[in-house]
């Protein structure tokens, strides 16, 4: 089982190629799914993650076998985005600012406020900002005001979400500009920020819905709830760029007929012992405009722009992940590189097993990976007391267990590929041992370096490890990748694409570097 | 050893007691004493498999026996083995150039220790110079024939001055024209006196035109060891016989020497011969019987040596007949059943025999 030159095609040049294709298919997907059997519902992580989502389309389906519903869970930011670029027939949504905003410039039509919840603020049940004693009527502004006093550590969606707007609404209210060291920004669903801020010890603003379902595996207390500013309502809009607009009518009727509401009002009774969701009395408001409009910004120049401007968020994140790369990529070299060159030149009792390792986990899959590290690394772990999760440190363990085995089998077969007495040889000419090594590792040396640098593409361009145990925090773990993701979930292809291309250019200089390394012969010996 | 040979011999200076190499159960090598004095170009002879280079590898301490001991010098163990990294030298059957010119390449051991940069640079020209391959200097190590890589390896090694020089199979894997080059080119590395040599070798001429002291290895032991005369003359086995070739010899006198080749004078005629010696001096002659050419009439050919003879006996040896012959001298040609019927071979007979002058080897008496 030894892989030679398997450097040539280092397997992270498929997940370059992979952003590429996606930067490149997601712009040029702005034609819509001609499809009139199935109707698009971009809908928020939060109704999806109480699972009413799922009981409504199956209740939907089996009255109108004749059309499917293909629900896109997603942030309010972005639905609203898939809603105006037309990727979208129907939305589900709780942002009314921006719904307003929404159907105001003609992207929607025919708004009904149906449901509510509510938010609350939760947190950790030491409360370090002692929001339980606050007596305010308003409770969001002020629980967030006594936060930012207290300095207490925050988790917010970051993510353009309905949630996360809602947040920055009363931020405004409370007069803070929330930033420092105290303020995460996930930029994730509402499932993984509750789970950060748990692991964080941090406050969060959550509907009561997610909060509620997902309570037995959190950490968390509600610690201010009630007032105006927290009140939650959804709204179901038709998107007038939608391919089926038919389809739209039907399910929205539908969601607003007896059938759905009966579901929603008891929805949650029977396993949480209250309902998660209320209803709102409405009337039907009629359809404003029908003007279909498309998505026009060029991305393109976009991107260009923010490289070329020294944007502090795209810098800030290429710096983040050159340096958590880099870091991993340093204890991956130190510890693959010695245990391949072990594995090569020494014959010990455990070395046939060893080697068997090692090139199991060249066939990690990174996503099990970050799920082990995570487990590990959790409070509940056994490295939990570290407080490693969502934390630098835990993307760069994720990195150096997916790097580190890659290396160690790279450089096991390109000392095995040197013939096999160059240390002997050494040694007639006078080397001692550890010279005879390091000249039969000089004879490997471009094969080592293409190892070396073929890791470092493989850690700076994943994405599902560095989610799971990064969390995608701004500042601390969010990278190139990560945000790539994030960015074009939020609908903000120029700082997608700006980051793609950063990302792409380190490919490129990576494999110049390579390729004029091997072209060269070679230089002074540094044995000597 | 006879005392004639120890008395004249130099002092030792490696020294291998019960030296045992295994491979699971079977014996590479097992040597219970062998010695290299200083100076002198000691060769290991053996077919292939015999365990040549496994007995230079442990002699040079690059390879761990399983048994017995080295003494270099006045050291054993790892002060000898460092002893030994520092003033010998090995050159394989296979020599590594590393990646980068043949400079570096013979810098390298240099290098490794420590020596200053200009003089480096200046002994490494020197020695590329002496091996012929001066011209190479800047060539990539890679871009080498096979010969000048060999030589390349050999300058590496003799660029370190050591005061062994360890040789394995340096012309096993080289055509031919590039191999009596090489040779000779080694016969004047090999002799300079100034480092003793151990030369591990297939090939009899190559040890016996180079070595002053054999020892001839089969299955992992030695079988016989001496002056290449001594082996020549009295093999102790037909193992031996037939690995030195030695069977029969007459006497001679020098008349010329020149080009590495003697002219000598014996029953009145005159023969070309391999050796080295002064003229007028006596020499023996020493030959296999196979290597005589029989023929019925004059043959005008490459060999050397042309003389009439008559059949004084044909006796069956198997397959092959035994032949004596007499005429400038008394011989014994050995030749297969179906020659001697072509030949119409019978005692009385008179037949034309041709040897090549590289098939008489010279030795002082």
């Amino acid at each position: 089982m030894r892989i030679r030159h398997r450097a040539k095609f280092p397997p992270w040049s498929h997940g370059v190629i992979a952003v590429t294709l996606g930067l490149v298919v997601g712009l040029s997907g702005c034609s819509s799914n001609p499809d009139t059997d199935t109707v698009v519902l971009g809908s928020t992580t939060s109704l999806y993650d109480t699972g009413l989502l799922e009981t409504l389309v199956a209740a939907f389906e089996a009255e109108h076998p004749d059309l499917k519903v293909r629900v896109l869970s997603v942030g309010t930011g972005q639905a609203l985005a898939l809603g105006r670029r037309g990727d979208a027939d129907l939305l589900l949504v709780h942002a009314p600012p921006a719904e307003r905003e929404f159907t105001r410039s003609g992207h929607g039509r025919s708004r009904v406020t149906f449901m509510r919840n509510d938010f609350v603020i939760a947190g950790p049940d030491e409360d370090p900002a002692g929001l339980r004693a606050l007596d305010d009527p308003d409770r969001g502004p002020t629980s967030l005001r006594a936060i930012a006093e207290a300095g207490a550590s925050f988790v917010s969606r970051g993510d353009d979400s309905g949630t996360h707007m809602r947040e920055r609404s009363m931020w405004e209210v409370a007069g803070i500009a929330p930033a420092g060291e105290w303020y995460m920004e996930a930029g994730q669903g509402m499932g993984a920020s509750l789970s950060l801020a748990s692991e964080r010890r941090s406050y969060v603003l959550t509907d009561r819905s997610t909060l509620t379902v997902l309570s037995d595996v959190l950490d968390l207390e509600v610690l201010a709830a009630g007032g105006p500013a927290l009140e939650n309502l959804y709204s179901v809009i038709e998107t007038t760029a939608g391919a089926n607009p038919d389809g739209a009518a039907r399910l929205r009727d539908w969601l607003l007929g007896e059938t759905a509401l009966g579901l929603i009002r008891v929805y949650g009774e029977e396993r949480y012992g209250r309902p998660l969701f209320s209803l709102v009395p409405f009337d039907l408001e009629s359809a404003t405009t029908d003007v279909r409009s498309r998505f026009t910004i060029n991305p393109f120049r976009e991107a260009w722009a923010l490289l070329t401007s020294a944007d502090t968020y795209v810098w800030e994140v290429v710096f983040r992940s050159l340096s958590i790369s880099g870091a991993a990529l340093f204890l991956a070299t130190i510890i693959g590189l010695p245990l391949g060159a072990m594995l090569a030149l020494s014959r010990f009792r455990l070395r046939s097993p060893v080697v068997a390792l090692v090139n199991t986990g060249l066939a990690f899959p990174p996503v099990v990976v970050g799920l082990a590290v995570y487990m590990l690394l959790s409070r509940a772990g056994p490295l939990g007391p570290l407080g490693f999760l969502y934390t630098p440190y835990a993307v760069i363990l994720a990195q150096v267990i997916l790097a580190g085995p890659y290396i160690a089998a790279v450089t096991l077969a390109a000392l095995d590929g040197v013939p096999p007495d160059v240390r002997q040889q050494a040694r007639g000419l006078g080397a001692n041992q550890w010279q005879a090594i390091l000249l039969h590792l000089r004879e490997a040396r471009a094969s080592l370096v293409a190892a070396v640098a073929a890791g470092f593409g493989a850690v700076i361009s994943e994405v599902g490890a560095v989610m799971i145990v990064g969390g995608n925090l701004l500042g601390e773990t969010r990278v190139m990748t990560t945000a790539i993701v994030l960015e074009t979930r939020r609908g903000n292809f120029g700082i997608a694409i700006a980051l793609g291309m950063v990302l792409l250019a380190i490919a490129f200089v990576i494999n110049l570097a390579l390729m004029l390394f091997n072209g060269r012969g070679l230089r002074r010996p540094a044995l000597a | 050893m006879t005392s004639r040979e120890a008395a004249l011999a130099p002092s030792q200076i490696l020294v291998g007691r019960d030296l045992r190499v295994l491979a699971g159960e079977k014996i590479l090598l097992d040597v219970t004493d062998v010695e290299v004095r200083g100076g002198e170009v000691l060769s290991i002879l053996g077919p292939n498999g015999a365990g040549k280079s496994t007995l230079l590898r442990v002699l040079a301490m690059l390879q761990k026996p399983d048994g017995g001991v080295i003494r270099y010098q006045e050291a054993e163990g790892a002060a000898a083995d460092h002893l030994l990294r520092r003033t010998s030298a090995f050159v394989f059957q296979r020599p590594h150039l590393w990646a980068g010119t043949v400079r570096e390449n013979i810098e390298l051991g240099l290098r490794l220790r420590r020596h200053p940069p200009d003089s480096t640079r200046r002994t490494a020209e020197e020695a590329a110079t002496q091996l012929g391959v001066g011209e190479l200097l800047d060539r990539d190590a890679r871009s080498l024939s096979g010969g000048e890589a060999q030589r390349v390896a050999i300058a590496r090694a003799m660029a370190l001055e050591p005061e062994v020089l360890f040789l394995d199979e340096p012309a096993a894997n080289l055509d031919v024209m590039a191999r009596a080059a090489l040779i000779e080119d080694l016969e004047h590395v090999a002799r300079d006196g100034r480092h003793a040599t151990v030369l591990a070798t297939h090939d009899r001429a190559d040890a016996f035109s180079l070595a002053d002291r054999v020892i001839v290895l089969r299955d992992g032991r030695v079988v016989q060891s001496g002056r290449p005369e001594d082996l020549f003359e009295n093999p102790a086995d037909p193992f031996i016989a037939a690995v030195t070739g030695a069977e029969l010899s007459f006497r001679a006198t020098v008349e010329q020497a020149r080009d590495g080749l003697l002219v000598v004078r014996s029953s009145e005629t005159e023969f070309t011969v391999v050796g080295s010696a002064e003229p007028g001096a006596d020499v023996k002659v020493a030959y296999r019987p196979e290597d005589l050419f029989l023929s019925r009439v004059e043959i005008h050919a490459s060999p050397r040596n042309r003389f009439e003879a008559q059949v004084v006996e044909v006796r069956p040896a198997g397959s092959l007949l035994r032949v004596r012959l007499e005429g400038s001298g008394r011989w014994v040609a050995v030749i297969t059943r179906a020659a001697g019927d072509e030949l119409s071979l019978e005692v009385g007979s008179r037949i034309w025999v041709q040897v090549k002058a590289t098939a008489l080897h010279a030795f002082p008496v």
